[in-house]
């Protein structure tokens, strides 16, 4: 009953999605305003119902609809009932289109008495996305098909999913995802109705793609904590080919934040910010494909239907090669009336801009080319982490380099002089923190001392630029407040997180200690002036699972107890399979990290202990970035405010 | 209720006989002499496990995965060099076992592309440079 509605819904969605394509093509302002308010609303309000039809079949658990029969079962906790809604393909295509429906009423949102050709031209591609999502869903993967005769319950789902961290990834990536279609729509509109004159475009677009970023960012970031934890052997970044479907978009992403405001203050870049935005989406969506199309196979996967694939990249085609076609015919009118000097921040953010381009290029060659080996030749071969870590991060250092001093030279002209008498002090402490950070670790790995002294570089440049600024704020010398650059807070907070995640990754992957070995009750083992002792090994249940659980004490050289470390291994019957739950112990310096083998009374069991410096700072680093990311949103909707004035 | 019970019960006992959860390397793989293992770590750290997604033989918890590990040792404390086992591995398994691809004809695009891209890039550095000295005098 329930469950047809939530179909119902959906052919509506597509509907009202229709509607507001075909209102653009008439010339009534007034009732294009109508139309399109009556379409967005409906639009919202019918994804809406359909995805909590979606939901409350799985709350119930009513396993007549073949999606909950597959991916649910009674035992279930109900927060995993509900995550598991996006936890498969069906249902995250449909959380996609109301993220979809979502962004597409905050676009509405915007019309005022000036932009009224803008945002409808807007909406109207918005509404063509929607509907190309919109027939995905209903033709190739409905979440509302039924199953005869009923099922008595659920074949339940993948445990390793099941979890607090994986239940929010996936709608924070799609706000990502689906944040880059407003940018994608607002390019389109912008050179569609080209007078750039009156109407500030980049204004508009300009929070959506901050949205976008912050949100993948954070999206990210939860999907590697998850990882961390959940895997098993403390690693948090694996280069696998779905982890890089959601990091080119980033990518481009970041670099589109940075080029956005280069429109903003300086009118430069233009056409530049135009085909980033068109692309940073088309890469969405292929990361969609690539994931959702079954065409890799990896970790994350876990869908596998040809024709899915077939369609989305049907659907590519026509975005791609219809916004490439307007770029082409149209971008003309967006020439830059400014160049740009290489010694200036305009400068320097388009040198990044095109190293995240080149990283990304690169990522994703990396990730498409043992598709393309294969279909070719029919020889298989793997890209893997050797690969991306020598492309990658020999283009990441000079772009990090770069990064640190932007917020030192202002906009327009500088020389090489003034630069390097700006950040003269700034290498002094570089210099001072990384010394004394070796030090401490003493350690002599080249990576090591890179990632110290890029992770030194861009706090120390902002501790100058913080002084530089309450120089200004406390005296009084006027001419010194036209030569300091301005930057706003989100800015320095965004740069201070990527510090801090240089700082976690350079210290996890460096100076990790690993032990592996064979404890018996009582044994002891040593871990980096930690000692550790198996205590006691007893069965616990849990409400789906099974579970043996190790119970281990750790002391510090000064023989106080530190924390008590219990490690799990499960059992889930319904699905038959096993997960192992680490256990960690995290301070600011470093976790510990417990995992549980297999074994027996009589010959012990496998422990491996971890000793992982530093990787805290990666998740402080990323939420830092995100809380960046969340004021510059909210100051640049002021700003959009104020345009409706 | 008590039904639950019980097969949680019974459940609990085939756990303590069922759960394979060996994570990557055993104690007992581990070589006496450390440089040898970590020289034999660093290779399987290059090595695909062939029924995994994605892991290394180093990371997986296959079963395959695990002779790999201990033919690599093996062939280790034979002092047998670096090219010789990915060798005996590549003719066995194909390049597919590579987590890193060797540089071929096949590979050349892959190797050298990404040089490529930097090239393009730092062209339209130079050149959007020159475009400013222009303008400016």
């Amino acid at each position: 009953m329930i469950a047809n509605l939530g179909n119902f819904s959906l052919w509506l969605a597509l509907f009202f999605a229709a509607l507001q394509f075909g209102v653009s093509y008439r010339k009534n302002n007034k009732s294009t305003l109508y139309l399109n308010k009556i379409s967005v609303y409906s639009l919202l309000l019918f994804t809406l119902l359909s995805f909590l039809s979606l939901m409350y079949c799985y709350i119930v658990s009513d396993f007549s609809v073949s999606n909950v029969y597959l991916n649910s079962h009674t035992t279930k906790p109900l927060v995993y009932k509900i995550s598991a809604v996006w936890g498969n393909h069906e249902g995250s295509m449909l959380l996609w289109i109301l993220v979809l429906s979502i962004f597409n009423y905050f676009i509405f949102k915007l019309y005022n008495k000036n932009n009224i050709i803008l945002i409808t031209k807007t909406l109207e591609t918005q509404a063509f996305v929607t509907i190309g999502f919109l027939l995905f869903t209903v033709l190739t993967s409905n979440p509302f098909e039924k199953i005869i005769p009923t099922p008595t319950n659920g074949l339940g789902f993948n445990p390793v999913l099941q979890d607090p961290a994986l239940a929010i990834h996936p709608p924070l990536l799609y706000i990502g995802y689906v944040g880059f279609s407003a940018a994608f729509s607002f390019s389109i509109s912008a050179m569609s109705v080209g007078n750039i004159e009156k109407v500030p475009w980049y204004n508009y677009m300009k929070p959506f793609v901050l949205a976008a970023w912050t949100f993948l960012t954070i999206g990210i970031a939860f999907g590697s904590i998850w990882a961390y934890y959940e895997l098993g052997w403390g690693g948090w970044w694996f280069w696998d080919p779905v982890e890089n479907a959601s990091f080119m978009p980033w990518l481009l992403g970041t670099a589109l934040v940075h080029s956005l405001v280069t429109v903003e203050k300086k009118k430069v870049l233009q056409k530049w910010v135009l085909l980033l935005a068109i692309l940073a989406f088309l890469l969405s969506v292929i990361g969609t494909f690539l994931v959702r199309s079954g065409i890799l196979t990896s970790v994350h996967t876990f869908a596998l239907d040809p024709t899915r694939g077939i369609y989305i990249l049907i659907f590519i085609a026509i975005l791609g090669g219809y916004s490439l076609l307007i770029f082409a015919k149209n971008s003309k009118k967006f020439f830059d009336k400014n160049y740009i000097s290489f010694m200036s921040r305009e400068g320097s953010i388009l040198v990044n801009n095109i190293l995240m381009i080149v990283v990304c290029a690169s990522v994703f060659l990396g990730t498409i080319y043992p598709l393309i080996i294969e279909a070719l030749s029919n020889n298989k071969i793997s890209v893997g982490e050797p690969y991306y870590n020598s492309t990658v991060i020999p283009i990441i250092i000079p772009a990090i380099l770069i990064m640190g001093i932007v917020p030192l030279i202002s906009w327009q002209k500088t020389s090489l002089i003034t630069i390097l008498k700006k950040t003269f002090p700034s290498i002094m402490l570089t210099f001072a923190i990384t010394v004394t950070i070796l030090w401490i670790y003493r350690s002599q790995s080249v990576l090591g001392f890179i990632g110290i002294i890029l992770s030194g570089w861009i706090i120390s440049n902002i501790v100058f630029t913080l002084f530089e600024q309450s120089k200004i704020k406390y005296g009084k010398n006027k001419f010194i407040k036209n030569s300091v650059p301005k930057f706003t807070k989100s800015m320095i907070l965004a740069h201070i997180g990527v510090a801090l995640l240089i700082l976690g990754i350079t210290g996890s992957s460096v100076w990790q200690k690993e032990k592996i070995t064979r404890m018996k009750i009582n044994d002891e083992t040593i871990i980096h002036n930690y000692k550790v002792i198996f205590k006691e090994i007893k069965e616990v249940v849990g409400k789906n699972y099974v579970a043996i659980q190790g119970n281990f004490w750790i002391y510090n050289e000064k023989n106080n107890i530190i924390t008590k470390l219990k490690p799990e291994n499960r059992f889930y019957p319904i699905t038959n399979n096993s997960t192992s739950e680490a256990s960690i112990h995290t301070n600011i310096l470093r976790d510990l990290y417990i995992v549980l083998g297999n074994g027996n009374e009589q010959d012990g069991w496998i422990v491996r202990v971890y000793y992982n410096p530093l990787v805290v700072w990666i998740w402080i680093g990323a939420f830092v970035i995100f809380l960046g990311g969340i004021f510059s949103i909210n100051s640049n909707l002021k700003i959009v405010k104020r345009l409706s004035l | 209720m008590k039904k639950n019970l019980i097969t949680t019960f019974i459940f609990a006992i085939i756990i303590k006989f069922t759960i394979v959860n060996s994570y990557s390397v055993e104690p007992e793989e581990i070589l006496q002499n450390p440089q040898q293992e970590i020289r034999a770590r660093n290779i399987s750290k290059n090595i695909r496990c062939l029924v995994c997604q994605n892991q290394s033989i180093d990371d997986s918890s296959a079963p395959l995965a695990k002779d790999l590990r201990e033919l690599i040792r093996i062939k280790v404390q034979k002092n047998d060099s670096d090219e010789e086992i990915y060798k005996f591995l590549t003719d066995r398994y194909g390049d597919f076992i590579l987590l890193k691809p060797p540089l071929k004809i096949s590979t050349f695009l892959l190797w050298c592309l990404p040089f490529v891209f930097f090239v393009i890039g730092i062209t339209i550095i130079v050149q959007q440079n020159k475009k400013s000295k222009k303008y400016i005098s």
